[in-house]
C-alpha cells in the first residue's frame, strides 16, 4: 500500500514537472508548421528519457552516489570538467529561456509588457530556493504543474483523427521546408531529453536515501511518469496542429502561441494557457538552478542538500544563486525568447553525447551498479537516439544559423 | 589516408552549404508564408478579441507585432535579389496586409467593435480544408 | 586489501569523522627516499592541485583563478593518509571538519557572502 502511494506520488511528480518552455514551444511550433508529422521526435525523445531517468534513479539507488559525483570518480577530474562546463553553461541558457516563458505568462495575465519580469521571476525562484526545502519545492512545483493537463483536455475536445496522428509517430521525410523541419525535430529531442533532469532526479534519489529495494519502484515511476509527461508534449503538438494549421498561422514569435486554447475554451483558455506556461516555466527554473548546483557541488565534493539553511551549504547556495543571476542577465539583454528557446534546445541535442556517453559507461560498470547494470536494450536504444539527435543537431544548427 | 578523410569532410560541408543556399522560388515562397502567417495571426487576434476570448492588451500588442514583422519582412525584401515583377508583387501584398493590421490595431485600441467586425470579415480567410489536407490532418 | 590508487582513491569523496563532506581527493602525494620503498603519505586538495591535472594551456588560467578566488591563496591543503578511518564509498578521515582548512573556502563564502544575505 505504501509502495503504491509512493509510485503514484512519483508519477504525479513527473507529470506535473514534465512540461516546460522547451517542450511547449517546440511542440507548438512543430504542430503549427507540420501538423502531426513531427510526433516521432517527441516519441523518440520520450523513450530515450524514460531509459535515462530510470538509469539515473538506479545509479543513485545502487551506488548511493548522485550522477555528478559518480562521473568525476569514474572518469577523473580533467574529463569531468567537460560535461561540468558544458552542462552548466547550457543550464544558464535553458534557464534564460524558461525565464522568457515566465515573463510572457506574466505579461499575458497582467497585460503589462515589462522588461523587468525576467529578473523579478528569477528573484522569486531564488527566494523559494533560499527559504524552501526539497520536498516542498518538488511536490509544490509538480502539484501546480498538473495544470498543464489542460492540454490533454483540449485534445479530447478537439476530436483529432487518431489514426492520422499515429502515422506521425513514424519518422518521415518533410514535404516542405526541410531545414526548418529538421531543426524543429532536433529542438524537440533536446527539449524532451533535457539532461539537467538526470542530475536533479539522481540527487533527489540520494536525498531520499534510496537503496536497492527501490530499483523496481524506480522502474515503474520513471517509465509511467515520463510516458504520461511525453503524452503532454504530444497533446500540445496535436492542439497546435488543429488550431493553427487550418488558420494558416505559423509560429514565428512566442506570443502567437498564447491563444492556442481560446478556440476551445474561450477566455478561460487564454488564462489557463498563461497559468500553465508560467507554472511550468517557474518549476523548470527551480529544477535547472538546483541541477547546476548539484552538478558543481557534487563534482567538487562540497556539502549539498536543499534541506539545509543556505549558510550551512554556502557554496551550493552560491551556485544556484549565480545560475539564476546568469539566466536573468540574458533575460534582461532581451534576446527573442522563442529563438533562444529553440536554439538552447537544439544545443542540448548537440551536447547530449558529452553528458550521456559517460553516463552509459557508468551504467555498465559493475564497480558502480553491481549486478544492476544496463541490459543491451537500454544501451542500444539510448545510444541510437542520442546519436541520431547529435547528428541531426550538428547538421541542422549551422544551417539554421546561416538561414536566419 | 588523412587527406582523403579531409576531402570527404570538405565535400560534406560544401554540399551542406549548397543545400543551405535558397533558390529564388524558395525565397518567394518564404515571403509568402511569412505574410500569410501574420495576416492570419491578425485575423485570429481580431476574431478572438470579438469573442472576448483574449484581453484588449494582448490583441493590441499582437496586431502591433504583426505590423512590425511585416515591416521587417519588407525591409528584408529590399536586400534580396529577386525578379523585379515578383519584388513589386510581394511589396504591394505586404503593404496591403500591413495597412490592414494597423487599422485593426487602431480599432481594437478604440474598442470599436463594429469596425473590427467589418475588418475581420473583410480580411481573407485561410482555406482551412486545403490546409488541413496538405498537413495530412484530415 | 588491494587498493587501486586511481580507481579507489583519486577523486573520491572525503568526509570528516562526523561524515560531513570535506571535498574530493584532488591529488595524491607520495614520499620516496633512498632507503625505503615509496609510499602514499597525503591526499591533496585545492585549486592549485586541480589546475596541475589539466592540459598545459588551461593550467595557468585556472591556477590564477584559484589564486585569486581562494582565501588561502595558492597553497594546496594536505590530509595525512594515516588518519583514514574508513575506506569505502567515501573516505572517512579522523579530523574535525568544522575547523579544518579543507573547508576554509566554504567558511569564507558563508561568512563573506551567504551570511550577509537576509534569510540565510
Amino acid at each position: 500500500m505504501k509502495k503504491l502511494l509512493e509510485i503514484t506520488l512519483g508519477i504525479v511528480t513527473s507529470i506535473g514537472g514534465f512540461l516546460e518552455v522547451g517542450s511547449l514551444a517546440t511542440s507548438a511550433q512543430a504542430g503549427a508548421a507540420f501538423g502531426y508529422q513531427l510526433l516521432w521526435a517527441i516519441v523518440l525523445g520520450t523513450v530515450c528519457l524514460i531509459f535515462l531517468v530510470e538509469m539515473s534513479g538506479r545509479l543513485a539507488a545502487v551506488s548511493k552516489q548522485p550522477l555528478a559525483g559518480a562521473m568525476r570518480e569514474r572518469f577523473g577530474y580533467p574529463f569531468f570538467l567537460i560535461p561540468l562546463v558544458a552542462m552548466s553553461l547550457l543550464g544558464v541558457l535553458v534557464l534564460a529561456s524558461e525565464l522568457g516563458g515566465l515573463s510572457l505568462a506574466l505579461q499575458l495575465v497582467t497585460g503589462i509588457s515589462f522588461p523587468w519580469w525576467a529578473p523579478l521571476g528569477a528573484f522569486a525562484a531564488w527566494l523559494l530556493l533560499w527559504k524552501g526545502t526539497f520536498s516542498v519545492i518538488e511536490k509544490g512545483a509538480s502539484l501546480f504543474g498538473l495544470i498543464t493537463l489542460v492540454f490533454v483536455v483540449a485534445v479530447f475536445r478537439l476530436h483529432p483523427d487518431w489514426t492520422r496522428a499515429a502515422a506521425g509517430a513514424l519518422p518521415s521525410m518533410p514535404r516542405h521546408e526541410p531545414m526548418r523541419y529538421w531543426f524543429i525535430a532536433v529542438s524537440i529531442m533536446g527539449a524532451s531529453i533535457a539532461p539537467y533532469l538526470l542530475y536533479f532526479y539522481s540527487a533527489g534519489a540520494v536525498e531520499d536515501k534510496w537503496n536497492e529495494t527501490d530499483v523496481p519502484v524506480n522502474r515503474v515511476t520513471a517509465t509511467l511518469g515520463m510516458l504520461f509527461g511525453g503524452a503532454l508534449s504530444i497533446a500540445v503538438l496535436v492542439v497546435a496542429a488543429l488550431v493553427f494549421v487550418p488558420r494558416g498561422i505559423r509560429i514565428e514569435r512566442f506570443d502567437q502561441i498564447a491563444p492556442m486554447l481560446t478556440p476551445i475554451m474561450s477566455r478561460w483558455g487564454f488564462f489557463l494557457f498563461a497559468a500553465a506556461l508560467g507554472i511550468a516555466c517557474f518549476g523548470a527554473m527551480l529544477e535547472i538552478a538546483l541541477s547546476v548546483a548539484y552538478l558543481v557541488a557534487q563534482g567538487f565534493g562540497w556539502k549539498w542538500t536543499e534541506d539545509a539553511r543556505p549558510r550551512d551549504v554556502a557554496r551550493f547556495s552560491l551556485v544556484y544563486t549565480a545560475t539564476l543571476i546568469g539566466g536573468a542577465l540574458i533575460g534582461i539583454v532581451g534576446v527573442d525568447p522563442l529563438a533562444i528557446t529553440l536554439m538552447s534546445m537544439a544545443l542540448t541535442s548537440a551536447l547530449l553525447p558529452i553528458a550521456i556517453v559517460p553516463f552509459l559507461i557508468l551504467m555498465n560498470d559493475p564497480h558502480f551498479v553491481g549486478k544492476h547494470g544496463n541490459g543491451w536494450i537500454s544501451n542500444t536504444v539510448v545510444c541510437a537516439i542520442v546519436a541520431l539527435a547529435f547528428v541531426l543537431a550538428v547538421v541542422s544548427i549551422p544551417l539554421e544559423l546561416m538561414g536566419s | 589516408m588523412l587527406t582523403r578523410w579531409r576531402m570527404s569532410c570538405a565535400a560534406l560541408i560544401l554540399s551542406l552549404l549548397a543545400c543551405g543556399g535558397k533558390s529564388v522560388a524558395d525565397q518567394i515562397a518564404e515571403h509568402d508564408r511569412v505574410r500569410v502567417s501574420w495576416e492570419q495571426t491578425s485575423r485570429f487576434a481580431g476574431a478572438e478579441w470579438l469573442d472576448l476570448a483574449v484581453p484588449d492588451a494582448y490583441a493590441a500588442r499582437t496586431l502591433q507585432r504583426a505590423s512590425e514583422e511585416l515591416r521587417s519582412d519588407s525591409e528584408a525584401l529590399t536586400r534580396e535579389q529577386l525578379p523585379s515583377r515578383e519584388l513589386a508583387r510581394l511589396h504591394a501584398a505586404l503593404s496591403i496586409v500591413r495597412a490592414r493590421a494597423d487599422a485593426l490595431a487602431r480599432a481594437v485600441r478604440a474598442r470599436d467593435r463594429d469596425a473590427v467586425i467589418r475588418m475581420v470579415n473583410e480580411s481573407p480567410r485561410a482555406n482551412a480544408d486545403s490546409l488541413l489536407r496538405q498537413a495530412a490532418l484530415r | 586489501m588491494d587498493i587501486d590508487v586511481i580507481r579507489d582513491l583519486l577523486d573520491k569523496q572525503l568526509v570528516d569523522r562526523e561524515g560531513e563532506p570535506l571535498g574530493r581527493v584532488d591529488g595524491i602525494v607520495m614520499a620516496y627516499s633512498a632507503d625505503a620503498p615509496p609510499r602514499i603519505t597525503c591526499f591533496e586538495l585545492g585549486a592549485q592541485t586541480l589546475a596541475r591535472r589539466l592540459p598545459r594551456p588551461f593550467q595557468g588560467a585556472l591556477a590564477w583563478l584559484g589564486h585569486r578566488l581562494s582565501p588561502r591563496g595558492s597553497s594546496p591543503y594536505r590530509l595525512e593518509v594515516s588518519r583514514i578511518i574508513q575506506l569505502g564509498r567515501t573516505i572517512k578521515i579522523d579530523i574535525d571538519g568544522t575547523r579544518s582548512a579543507a573547508r576554509e573556502t566554504e567558511r569564507w563564502v558563508r561568512d563573506h557572502i551567504v551570511a550577509r544575505i537576509p534569510g540565510s
